[in-house]
């Protein structure tokens, strides 16, 4: 047995598949998917009330985008929260991995599953409502990207803010995402485009907006907020 | 303890302050091989000097080479080292077999290798029996020794101990001072320990590094500073389901200076240490008494170094 050192994709992939391990066997999943059947209570009441296709959609799209401020925060903030505070970044920082990795392995490993359940949760109200029948395929298409490009993006927000504020991280993440990106997402000015809820209604094209720009926000954003915690964690002591 | 040619810690000015707050101060010293033991009551930089070691901290100012390398900026020095942080968390949602492998892995054990070489650092920790149970349910002696066997699954040169027996019943603590000991013996590893019990590092070695105050105090063999400290009262706390009954066991022993009862804890004040050890440990395996944690306060070992310093400073032994 030779301990020869991993490449920085190594030691992501094995951070990610930690990370999955770790959220699988706590609470945060499963609280975090049971927040994933709001959008389908409300669906199913508006479908026995006789509402109109369009109208389900839409309140099931904006259900699902207003999970997206619990679901990061809750599996991404104590992640790496916990892991500050609790100080079992020391087993990390002590081997031989490059910092940024912590970062891109915890993301790697629990965005796409926020992703995920955001997906499905759209991807489930939208069948209940009738699916093709009622809401056209690309329409749905473009609503499950709406959703699933804001839950990435929250997750390297989230990620950002606990190296940042590590001790109130899921609080502040939630806070942030559900008031003052909710409210920036709605001013009638181009500071809107940093908020990650106007980027997934521009990317699933509710208000006429074009989806190009807000996906290039949402780049941009998830990219800048990346960055904040590469950096952070990278001089953390 | 003069460093030889090949040290395996050199510190030259080493300093580490947190704001106001000074952690190790313009410390020079080299570490040869061997088992090494880091006295000094809480507080006083042991940690922050393992920390520095094992590249989880920045000098502040001068610097650290460990296996002649910068441990911060190089992980190949990382690679070959081997830390088990003071505090007892871990990734409890884990077996200890899981998370073994995956800490080896992360040292840089091949995924493929990693689970055999696991088994075998839980098995040299006697720890074959609980691998596949869950960390979480673990005692503080199960979790060290899961911690100690994360430590070396990746084979390092260096082993960084921080209190690992911390809370560790007596039975405990004197299998995992024999182990340690057989590591640093069969395998030839060096072993750099830290505790504010002089008598666990009496068990493990005569070299002792005795740090206060952020600075080396004294270096060298243990005999003179045991003789210091036995002067002074030695606190023992027990925690345990029954300490009324542990108390009455001991009470009688000429050893005993003093006993204080609090809830669900006996704190005892001997001028024999070890044969305090001895009796409370005869008396908790007779009476079947559920032991939870059995610690000693570090008041009298802060009192010996402010003996030791003369009330300075700093000052040398």
């Amino acid at each position: 047995m030779t301990a020869r050192g991993l490449s920085g994709g190594q030691a992501t992939l094995a951070i990610a598949r930690l990370a999955i391990v770790r959220a699988v066997r706590g609470k945060a999943l499963w609280i975090a998917a049971a927040t994933a059947v709001l959008p389908l209570i409300v669906v199913g009441v508006q479908a026995s009330l006789g509402h109109t296709a369009e109208t389900m959609w839409q309140t099931a799209f904006m259900l699902t985008l207003l999970t997206l401020p619990i679901v990061p925060s809750i599996l991404i903030g104590p992640s790496l929260s916990d892991e500050l505070e609790d100080k079992t970044s020391a087993y990390l920082w002590s081997r031989a991995l490059p910092r940024w990795t912590i970062i891109a392995g915890k993301l790697a490993g629990l965005a796409p599953v926020a992703a995920a359940i955001a997906m499905v949760s759209l991807g489930v109200a939208w069948l209940v409502m009738g699916g093709p029948g009622k809401v056209p395929v690309d329409t749905a298409v473009r609503g499950l990207a709406g959703v699933a490009a804001p839950a990435l993006v929250a997750s390297a927000l989230v990620a950002a803010l606990a190296t940042l504020v590590p001790r109130h991280a899921v609080a502040v993440s939630v806070v942030y995402l559900l008031f003052v990106d909710k409210v920036v997402g709605e001013l009638p000015i181009k500071l809107r485009y940093v908020s990650i809820a106007f980027g997934g209604r521009s990317v699933a094209g509710f208000d006429d907006l074009a989806a190009a720009p807000g996906a290039l926000s949402l780049l941009v954003v998830g990219s800048v907020a990346v960055a904040i915690a590469i950096t952070r964690i990278g001089r953390m002591e | 303890m003069s460093g030889p040619a090949t040290a395996i810690v050199e510190a030259e000015r080493l300093s580490k302050w947190y704001g106001h707050v000074l952690g190790v101060s313009d410390v020079s010293w080299t570490l040869p091989g061997g088992v090494i033991g880091l006295l000094g009551p809480n507080g006083a930089g042991k940690s922050t000097l393992m920390k520095l070691m094992t590249g989880l901290l920045r000098p502040s100012r001068g610097a650290i080479r460990v296996l002649g390398g910068d441990p911060f900026a190089d992980a190949g020095v990382r690679r070959r080292i081997g830390y088990s942080p003071e505090h007892e968390h871990t990734y409890d949602e884990l077996t200890a077999r899981e998370l073994v492998t995956v800490l080896a892995h992360l040292a840089g054990v091949p995924r493929a290798e990693a689970p055999r070489a696991a088994v075998a650092a839980l098995e040299a920790m006697g720890m074959t029996e609980a691998m596949d149970r869950r960390v979480r349910g673990f005692s503080k002696g199960m979790r060290q020794r899961t911690k100690l066997a994360a430590t070396l699954a990746h084979d390092p040169e260096l082993l960084v101990l921080d209190e690992p027996l911390t809370g560790v019943d007596p039975v405990a603590r004197i299998d995992i001072i024999e182990r340690i000991k057989k590591l640093a013996a069969e395998r030839g590893k060096t072993v750099i320990v830290s505790s504010h019990v002089l008598y666990e590092i009496e068990a493990l070695t005569e070299d002792i590094v005795v740090i206060y105050r952020g600075q080396v105090l004294a270096e060298g063999n243990i005999y003179e500073i045991r003789r210091l400290i036995d002067r002074h009262p030695h606190r023992i706390r027990v925690e345990c389901d029954r300490p009324r009954e542990v108390a009455a066991a001991v009470a009688g022993a000429e050893h005993v200076a003093r006993l204080v009862m609090e809830r669900r804890a006996l704190v005892i004040e001997t001028r024999d240490p070890d044969r305090c050890y001895d009796d409370l440990a005869a008396a908790i395996v007779e009476r079947g008494v559920e032991l939870r944690a059995m610690t000693s306060p570090d008041n009298n070992l802060g009192a010996v170094f402010e003996y030791l310093t003369g009330g300075r400073e700093g000052g040398e032994a």
